[in-house]
């Protein structure tokens, strides 16, 4: 009977986000970059290394750095040093051992093993066993982990085909900030309005619920104080110490009871006698209501 | 005792403070007069919360989210202030959990906060507060097989209990139907300070007031 009740309180929606591992790993550093290799080529898509990293600042901005209930920071970091097997070398997963016995067997030094890397890289890549096909856009493996905790994730735009360089700029950006969400530990949604769900739609413009959700899981805000997130509103003092997920020192209501403090400062300037009587010329003004009219 | 014969609200409750003096006697009538309590009413708020106003994405042509259904009920107080035209506004409310793909992960969003209030007419209250909105997603694991392009692949749910907490600056508009029924959109202002971060979510409240 109580779970009864319980579900009458529950009002549902339909999908949920996923993550692509069953222990939810994350970065642990909430700051993250995201580069791009600087020795990629992507020919067969006719991409520019240029124009593929001008690709990231609006991947980053318009979609993961917009929600205030994350702690997540992307930062378009620019180049990252050039690995040699980034082009055409092999992806895999670090628990995936046929695949990276297979990557370092291979004859030709180009096609081995893409080594694991920090932060989160971008390239191009035309080796076939990557992509499971030619309509697979781009690819992206966490590929080092600390314990628990992502390390470094790359993501592979498939050269092997011209599918991505056909897509609008737009398009091209959206698919980006998909393969960033599997880079920070998303996984797939089955909601089409989510960024995350697995095909591109006819416009992406935003995050979804979906998205939002997920990323506020995994990367959850102790407390953000108005948006200064590096110490809540007394972050310039530093009475608040706030990295990534540790604790703050002050329990939140300290937050609130600050703002409540300065609403009150800004009331009691109000009752000052000249701050008074200007406040009521301005009601005056804007509302036409009388200076004094009171009956005591 | 002094009434606040200045509006016609102020007049309705010195006719209500007379009538009640006539009914129990002056004793009790001034034990229940609104100007001499530290807290005037209490307030039970019904509405519906919509997070991120115009920022999430709700069809596949790029459409955004104006207005969503999410149940929101609360409760709160109204304390007079030594200015008669200001309230002090301190209340709870709570979005009902949402769940999604049967229970896989439950949703909670709990509001603490406080308003200051300001009766620009006896219609019309303006407010401006500050909350902490407390998100909670719980998870209760699992996986599940999703289209990944070429097949499926394993993704997982969620399995801990995970929150994150913002402090909101809050800006809202209160029409007082009558003594005791008001209508209010009611604005939280997310990272107010950071433009790339700031989010506006919104509740609609009907509330009922009653003397305490």
């Amino acid at each position: 009977m109580k779970y009864f009740f319980i579900g009458l309180l529950i009002t549902s929606f339909a999908h949920a986000f996923t993550l692509n591992n069953n222990f939810g790993a994350s970065f642990k550093d909430p700051d993250v970059k995201v580069m791009v290799d600087a020795g990629t080529t992507c020919a067969t898509n006719s991409i520019t290394v240029s124009e593929l990293q001008g690709l990231i600042g609006p991947a980053v901005d318009k979609f993961w750095n917009e929600v205030p209930t994350s702690a997540l920071k992307l930062d378009d970091a620019g180049y990252s040093e050039a690995i040699f097997t980034m082009n055409h070398g092999r992806l895999c997963s670090p628990t995936d051992d046929a695949c990276i016995t297979a990557g370092n067997a291979d004859p030709d030094p180009t096609k081995r093993l893409i080594p694991a890397v920090t932060d989160i890289i971008v390239a191009c890549n035309d080796h076939p066993s990557n992509f499971g096909g030619s309509g697979v856009l781009a690819v992206t493996v966490p590929n080092k982990f600390s314990g628990k905790k992502i390390a470094g994730a790359v993501i592979l735009i498939n050269d092997a085909t011209n599918t991505f360089g056909s897509l609008s700029r737009s398009d091209q950006i959206a698919v980006i900030a998909h393969e960033i969400g599997h880079a920070i530990g998303l996984g797939h949604s089955e909601d089409k309005n989510a960024l995350m769900y697995y095909r591109t739609v006819n416009l992406r413009s935003n995050l979804g619920q979906d998205d939002v959700d997920g990323v506020s899981y995994l990367y959850p805000v102790v407390i953000d104080g108005f948006g200064l997130i590096q110490g809540g509103l007394l972050g310039g003092c530093g009475t608040i110490t706030f990295g990534g997920r540790n604790p703050p020192k002050d329990p939140p209501f300290v937050q609130m009871i600050i703002s409540l403090g300065l609403l009150i400062f800004c009331f009691e300037l109000l009752r000052s006698s000249k701050a008074r009587a200007s406040f009521r010329a301005l009601r005056f003004i804007l509302f036409k209501k009388k200076l004094f009219f009171r009956v005591k | 005792m002094a009434q606040d014969l200045s509006t016609p609200r102020g007049v309705r409750k010195a006719q209500k403070h007379e009538k009640r003096a006539v009914r129990e006697g002056p004793v009790a009538a001034k034990k229940n007069n609104s100007n001499d309590k530290t807290i005037e009413s209490w307030v039970l708020n019904f509405g519906t919360h919509t997070e991120y106003f115009n920022s999430i994405q709700n069809d596949t042509s790029g459409g955004t989210r104006k207005i969503d259904f999410a149940p929101t009920i609360g409760g709160g107080m109204l304390i007079p202030l030594s200015n008669k035209d200001f309230k002090f506004l301190p209340e709870f409310n709570w979005v009902l959990p949402q769940s999604a793909d049967s229970s896989k992960i439950i949703k909670n969003i709990l509001m603490f906060r406080a308003d200051l209030g300001y009766e620009a007419f006896d219609w019309l209250r303006f407010r401006l507060g500050t909350s902490l909105i407390w998100l909670n997603q719980h998870g209760r694991g699992g996986s599940t097989k999703v289209n990944n392009g070429t097949g499926t692949s394993t993704f997982y749910y969620p399995d801990e209990n995970r929150s994150s907490i913002n402090n909101t600056l809050d800006l809202g508009v209160e029409g007082l139907i009558n003594d005791e029924w008001s209508v209010r959109l009611q604005t939280y202002i997310y990272s107010v300070f950071v433009e790339e971060r700031r989010q506006v979510s919104y509740s609609l409240f009907v509330s009922y007031y009653w003397d305490r």
